[in-house]
């Protein structure tokens, strides 16, 4: 999958998937304006600007919490698992977003004077000292970098050229933009507003995304625990029945590995549960054109031997299977990446 | 100049360098040290420019260590 970058990876589902998004950045920002419109009249009337300034920033806060839910929620359950499919443009109009909050903060508070207006911006406020004359455009300034950085190295070109560990750490920064972006929401809205709306709605996000990180957390902690045991033995994983046609059972190794047991063409496979791109849950996947398909990104493995199809060159380990009965087993021994395993004649499908 | 001047220049100093570095990167140092960026479509090269502009200490060495091991 890395012969060639491409501009966009889209294929059918993720231009589904991308103009499903825009229409609901659109229905937000409709929505928000609106609704600002009835609140503020007469008196209590605001600048078009200041509206806009704020359907911006928490559209991309709203989206920012929609990027975070999803890992977890995949985790949670495998019916979430397509929302992974096209996280990284989430990302970059999160990034889009708060650009344009950004902008319209410079258009309508560092217009006047000859001052630089990101600097009129910036140093609005400085007292660090202080709840009420926090410097919370920098927070926001800080965050919109990191975001900006996470945007800029999402396509595969630098996952292939960063490494998977720089590139995972970077990304991992998201979470630190967050917190900024959370403090930046709470003291600016401390030092303007005076419904709580904001900071109430903010400290549900916020409590929810703690939550679902921590049970997705337990529940990943409590498959290992269970995991079977592999000390160099074969281990029973299921009856051939549990295993659905041309999609897979992630079996969870006392070594921690995951391994991916796939029954496609009366044929039972396994491989390593990790995919070589950015170690998305084969497993969670399905067998489309003969190759196992990640279900986050779409890297294709053949089930008998771990390797992308040509012209691609990803290999992944490869496991042995066996039948006995109707019992699955496996051999916890993992194979090199890339070597071919002879597939297990399903008995039910034989039978049939 | 005020704390947040002095802020503002260094990242504009940064991002400037980063710029130019880019430029000059996809148009003659990427390919080296990512030979498949020479089979996909020109366009592509047009997207890593902010991530180059960026991140151009890291690509900077990368360069390098590229340079090097072709010599080698
Ligand atoms: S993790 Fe991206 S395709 Fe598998």
């Amino acid at each position: 999958m890395t012969n060639q970058y491409r501009l966009v990876q889209w294929n059918h589902h993720k231009k589904v998937y991308d103009l499903l998004l825009a229409g609901a950045i659109v229905v937000y920002l409709v929505a928000f304006i609106g609704v600002s419109a009835i609140l503020h009249t007469g008196d209590n009337a605001i600048s078009v600007l200041i509206v806009l300034i704020r359907a911006f920033g928490t559209g991309a806060i709203v989206l920012l919490h929609v990027v975070l839910a999803i890992g977890p929620l995949a985790r949670l359950s495998p019916r979430f698992s397509p929302l992974l499919y096209n996280r990284r443009h989430l990302g970059v109009t999160t990034f889009l977003l708060g650009l344009i909050h950004a902008t319209l903060v410079l258009v309508f508070y560092g217009g006047s004077g000859g001052e630089n207006p990101v600097s009129a911006v910036l140093g609005a406020n400085s007292d660090f000292t202080s709840v009420t004359n926090f410097p919370y455009t920098l927070l926001g300034f800080v965050a919109l970098l990191i975001l900006f950085l996470m945007a800029a190295t999402s396509h595969d070109f630098w996952l292939a050229n960063l490494g998977a560990r720089f590139w995972k750490w970077l990304h991992m920064l998201v979470y630190v933009a967050y917190a900024l972006l959370v403090m930046h929401v709470v003291l600016g809205v401390l030092q303007s507003e005076k419904s709580l709306l904001y900071p109430i709605l903010l400290g549900a996000g916020a409590i929810t995304l703690g939550g679902l990180h921590v049970v997705a957390g337990l529940k990943e902690a409590a498959k290992t625990r269970a995991g079977l045991d592999a000390r160099g033995e074969w281990v029973d994983v299921c009856a051939v029945d549990e295993l659905e046609e041309k999609r897979g059972k992630v079996v969870c190794l006392k070594s921690q590995e995951r391994v991916a047991i796939f029954k496609y063409d009366g044929k039972l496979s396994a491989i390593s549960n990790v995919c070589k791109h950015q170690g998305g849950p084969l497993g969670e996947g399905q067998i489309i054109d003969g190759c196992v398909t990640c279900p986050w990104h779409g890297y294709q493995y053949l089930p008998e031997n771990g390797q992308s199809p040509p012209p691609y060159t990803e290999k992944i380990p490869t496991y042995e299977v066996r039948v006995e009965g109707d019992r699955v087993l496996l051999n916890p021994k993992a194979n090199e990446p890339g070597t071919p395993v002879e597939p297990v004649r399903d008995p039910k499908a034989s039978e049939s | 100049m005020s704390g947040i001047d002095l802020f503002l220049a260094a990242i504009g100093l940064y991002a400037i360098c980063g710029v130019v570095f880019a430029l000059v990167f996809v148009w003659a140092g990427v390919v080296r040290m990512d030979p498949a960026v020479g089979d996909s479509p020109r366009m592509v090269r047009v997207l890593f420019v902010p991530g180059i502009a960026g991140l151009w200490p890291v690509m900077l060495v990368k360069w390098i260590r590229a340079s090097g091991g072709e010599q080698s």
